[in-house]
């Protein structure tokens, strides 16, 4: 049963992540489709943002790695 | 501001700033193992950082018709970060866990604490130049 927490907690974040890296990649791309002049802030803002997204994801396969290892 | 490469390089400066004070305070405080660990967690922080700065320059070189790069994106970070727990899990008497995780979210609170400066600056210009016009 432990295991299955460990592992719904390390696929939920991994999915999370993709999706919350997905979705501002997308933007990305199609602001600078758009605008091509805007290149560098938009650049800016994913260098920004996809950390912030990334960082709840990593925290939580962090926090199964941690349950794993004290099983 | 507007410059992605100059925003990385300066957050690389206050990480690698940050991992010397730590590396300074363990050196002559009691509590040893707490900075080792968040020493070792900036570090594989820095690490991230590095790998969302490529991660952003190939995306900007696709966009501009370059060649197209396989990396592993998220999966790299994610495993970086791991890696660094792992460690810090294998060798208990040298980190602190605890230390290792604040330092990997490290980048992320300076990523998130730095625009506040920087709006706060663009706020101060743009009331500067509106005391201009009304002048």
């Amino acid at each position: 049963m432990e295991f299955l927490a460990v592992a719904i907690v390390a696929s939920f974040a991994a999915i999370a992540g993709a999706f919350g890296v997905a979705i501002v990649v997308r933007s990305v791309v199609q602001g600078i489709a758009r605008q091509p002049e805007m290149r560098g802030p938009i650049q800016l803002l994913l260098f920004i943002g996809a950390p912030l997204v990334e960082a709840v994801p990593i925290l939580a396969i962090v926090i199964a790695f941690m349950l794993y290892g004290s099983l | 501001m507007n410059d992605y490469k100059a925003v990385a390089k300066r957050y690389c400066m206050y990480t690698v700033i940050l991992i010397i004070i730590f590396l300074i305070i363990a050196l002559f405080f009691t509590s040893q193992r707490f900075f080792l660990g968040l020493a070792l967690g900036t570090a594989f922080s820095l690490l991230n950082l590095l790998s969302t700065y490529h991660q952003v320059k190939s995306i900007g070189t696709i966009l501009e018709g370059g060649t197209v790069r396989w990396t592993f994106g998220t999966a790299t970070r994610i495993i970086t970060a791991v890696l660094g727990v792992f460690i810090g899990m294998q060798f208990p008497q040298y980190f602190d866990l605890m230390g290792v995780i604040i330092g990997l979210m490290i980048t992320y609170v300076l990523i998130l604490i730095e625009p506040i400066f920087f709006f706060k600056q663009l706020n101060n210009q743009t009331g500067a130049g509106e005391g201009n016009r009304e002048n």
